[in-house]
C-alpha cells in the first residue's frame, strides 16, 4: 500500500471517486495511518521466494513490538 | 451492580433455552405464550432499549402456535421447537426486512433465508425479530443510524458493544431465548463479555454463511445466557452446505448430546502472558481474568504460560483483509449512494480502496502463518500442548472505552479476539465477573484447536458449574 498521504491528498484522490468532504478526508486519513501500519508489518513479513514467514519474527505484544518470552 | 442474582427460579423470559425447550415439548408451556412473552417484554422495553430493528409479531405468533399444534398432535418436533431467537439484522431472512441497520437497506426484503437461519427454522427456532448492530456490522454507531444505537440492558446508560450489540441486549435482556450474530473480529464474543452471556464462534466453516455476503473470516455464531443452550444452538447451526466453498464437508458432533461427559480435570490451559500484560487492560478485566483462572484451577486445570508469536500480527492482518472485502462489496454502491450510508461508515469502508492485492494476500499468508503455529505448537497433540487458551474478552469494560478512535482504528478493542477469526479457531466469551464501578459483566475467553469446538463447550459447562454468573439477569 502506498502512504496515503495528507488529508489533502486523500481528498483529491477519492473526491474522483465519492463526494468525499474535508471532515471526511481528515477521519479516513486517521483511519489509514493504522491501515498502512498494518500493511508495513505484512511486507515486512512476507517471505523472499521461495521461503516461508519466519515465525521467530512474528511478535509476542499486542502492539507487536519484539518481547522476551 | 443493577443485576439481581437469582436463588429462586428465573423468570420465564431468563430461563434457559434449553429448559424452555423441554417444557414446551413435555406440553408444560406453550410456545405461543412463551413468544407473546417475550413480544411483551418488547414492546415494554425496546422503545428505551433498541435492541431490535423489526419484530415480526404476526409471523411469530403463527409459528408459535404451528409448533403447539404439532406438538398437541404428537409429532415429533426439533430440539427447538417453539423457542423465539433474535437475528441479527446482516443475516437474510425470508420475508423479513433485513436492514444491516442502513438507510442503503431499510425496505429490503429477502426472497430467501440464510442457511443459518433455515437451520434454525428447520429445528423448530421461531424468529421473532432482527437484532440491531453497527452499520453493515462495521464502523463505530452513531444516532444518525437507521435505528439508533442499542443500550446494554445491565446498566442503560451504557451502549452495547458490537457489532452484534442488539443480539447481545436482547439475550441478556430477556428478549428472546437465544440470539444469533456474527464474529468477523470480535463481534460475538466482545458483546457475549459486555452482556454476561456465552458468545460463541465456531470453527471457520462450521456454521455456513450461504445465503449472505460474503466474508472470509466472519462466522455465524449464537449468543446465550448458558452454555447448554450454546451447544443446542450450536447443533442446530452446524452442518455441511454444499453450494457454500467455504462450509465444512466434515460431520459436527453432537454437542449438546457430549457436553456434559467430559472430565476436564488435568486439562492444560495455556495463557500467553506477554501477551495478555501488553495490553491496556483496565483492573477489573485483569481482577475477572485472575478469578476466571482461579475457578479454572478449581475445576482440576493446569494453567501454563504459553508465549504464542503473531496474535497482534494475525489481528492486523485479519482487519487489512476484512476491509479489502468491505471495500469490495461496497465499492460501486458508494460512488452512487454515498449519502445513504452512515456518515462514519462510509468513511470506514473506504479504507480498503487503498489496499493492494499483494496486501491483501501478504495479510492472507500471515493469518495462515499464525494458523499453523497455534495447531504445531499450541495446541499440538504430539508434544505436550495445551488443550484451551486462556485470556481477557476485551482490555475494555464499556463500549464508549473500546471506541476511542485511537485504539478503535488499530483494533485494540478486539486484540484478544481478532487474530482467531484469520486463523479460525473456536473461541468463545465466558462470564467471569462483573465491574463494580459500571455494574457491566466482564468476559474471559477459551479457544480451542480448529474443530474442538466440542472441548471449548465442554471447558466452559465445567467452568459454569462453579459460578453463578449464569444465573444473575438485568433487573429489566
Amino acid at each position: 500500500m502506498e502512504n496515503p498521504g495528507t488529508p489533502a491528498d486523500i481528498l483529491r484522490r477519492m473526491g474522483k471517486v465519492v463526494p468525499i468532504t474535508e471532515s471526511d478526508a481528515a477521519q479516513l486519513h486517521q483511519l489509514l495511518q493504522g491501515v498502512h501500519a498494518a500493511t508495513e508489518t505484512m511486507a515486512k513479513l512476507a517471505p523472499v521466494f521461495p521461503g516461508e514467514v519466519d515465525a521467530s519474527s512474528l511478535s509476542l505484544t499486542v502492539d507487536a513490538e519484539e518481547a522476551k518470552p | 451492580m443493577t443485576g439481581t442474582a437469582n436463588n429462586q427460579e428465573a423468570p420465564l423470559h431468563y430461563l434457559p433455552l434449553a429448559e424452555q425447550a423441554r417444557r414446551i415439548r413435555a406440553g408444560e408451556l406453550s410456545s405461543v405464550a412463551l413468544v407473546r412473552a417475550y413480544l411483551g417484554r418488547i414492546q415494554a422495553h425496546n422503545p428505551q432499549m433498541n435492541s431490535y430493528i423489526t419484530v415480526d409479531e404476526d409471523g411469530a405468533i403463527a409459528a408459535a402456535r404451528s409448533v403447539d399444534d404439532a406438538i398437541a398432535r404428537g409429532e415429533r418436533t426439533g430440539p427447538l421447537a417453539g423457542v423465539p431467537i433474535g437475528a441479527k439484522d446482516s443475516i437474510p431472512t425470508k420475508g423479513l426486512r433485513t436492514t444491516d441497520n442502513s438507510n442503503l437497506l431499510r425496505d429490503w426484503v429477502p426472497e430467501h433465508d440464510a442457511s443459518a437461519v433455515a437451520r434454525l427454522r428447520a429445528a423448530g427456532a421461531i424468529i421473532i425479530g432482527k437484532t440491531n448492530l453497527n452499520e453493515f456490522g462495521w464502523s463505530r454507531p452513531s444516532e444518525a443510524d437507521l435505528a439508533p444505537p442499542p443500550w446494554n440492558p445491565w446498566n442503560p446508560k451504557f451502549a452495547s458493544v458490537g457489532s452484534s450489540s442488539g443480539s447481545g441486549a436482547a439475550a441478556s435482556g430477556g428478549l428472546a431465548s437465544a440470539t444469533i450474530g456474527t464474529d468477523g473480529g470480535g463481534s460475538i464474543r466482545l458483546p457475549g463479555g459486555s452482556h454476561g452471556l456465552i458468545g460463541m464462534k465456531p470453527t471457520h466453516g462450521l456454521v455456513s454463511r450461504h445465503g449472505m455476503d460474503h466474508n472470509s473470516h466472519s462466522e455465524i455464531s449464537p449468543l446465550t445466557r448458558t452454555v447448554e443452550d450454546a451447544a443446542l444452538m450450536l447443533d442446530a447451526l452446524a452442518g455441511y452446505v454444499p453450494e457454500d466453498d467455504m462450509s465444512w464437508p466434515g460431520k459436527p458432533v453432537g454437542y449438546a448430546a457430549n457436553l456434559k461427559s467430559a472430565d476436564v480435570s488435568g486439562w492444560r490451559i495455556g495463557v500467553p502472558w506477554t501477551f495478555v500484560r501488553s495490553a491496556p487492560n483496565e483492573p477489573e478485566v485483569t481482577e475477572a481474568f485472575e478469578s476466571f483462572l482461579a475457578n479454572l484451577e478449581a475445576i482440576g486445570c493446569e494453567i501454563v504460560d504459553v508465549p504464542v508469536r503473531g496474535l497482534a500480527e494475525a489481528r492486523m492482518a485479519n482487519f487489512l483483509v476484512l476491509n479489502a472485502e468491505t471495500y469490495q462489496r461496497h465499492a460501486k454502491s458508494l460512488g452512487t449512494n454515498w449519502d445513504r450510508y452512515g456518515e462514519i461508515t462510509r468513511v470506514y469502508l473506504l479504507q480498503g480502496a487503498y489496499l493492494s492485492a499483494e496486501d491483501l494476500l501478504n495479510a492472507a499468508e500471515v493469518g495462515r502463518t499464525v494458523r499453523g503455529l497455534l495447531e504445531t505448537e499450541v495446541f499440538s497433540r504430539e508434544k505436550p500442548g495445551v488443550r484451551a487458551l486462556a485470556m481477557p474478552t476485551s482490555p475494555f469494560i464499556t463500549a464508549e472505552r473500546s471506541r476511542r478512535p485511537g485504539e478503535h482504528s488499530r483494533g485494540i478493542n478486539a486484540c484478544f479476539t481478532a487474530p482467531f477469526n484469520i486463523t479460525g479457531h473456536p473461541s468463545a466469551s465466558v462470564p467471569s465477573g462483573f465491574s463494580e464501578s459500571t455494574g457491566l459483566p466482564i468476559g474471559s475467553m477459551l479457544t480451542t484447536a480448529l474443530h474442538d469446538d466440542l472441548g471449548l463447550l465442554q471447558l466452559a459447562y465445567a467452568h459454569e458449574q462453579v459460578t453463578d454468573w449464569h444465573t444473575r439477569h438485568p433487573a429489566i
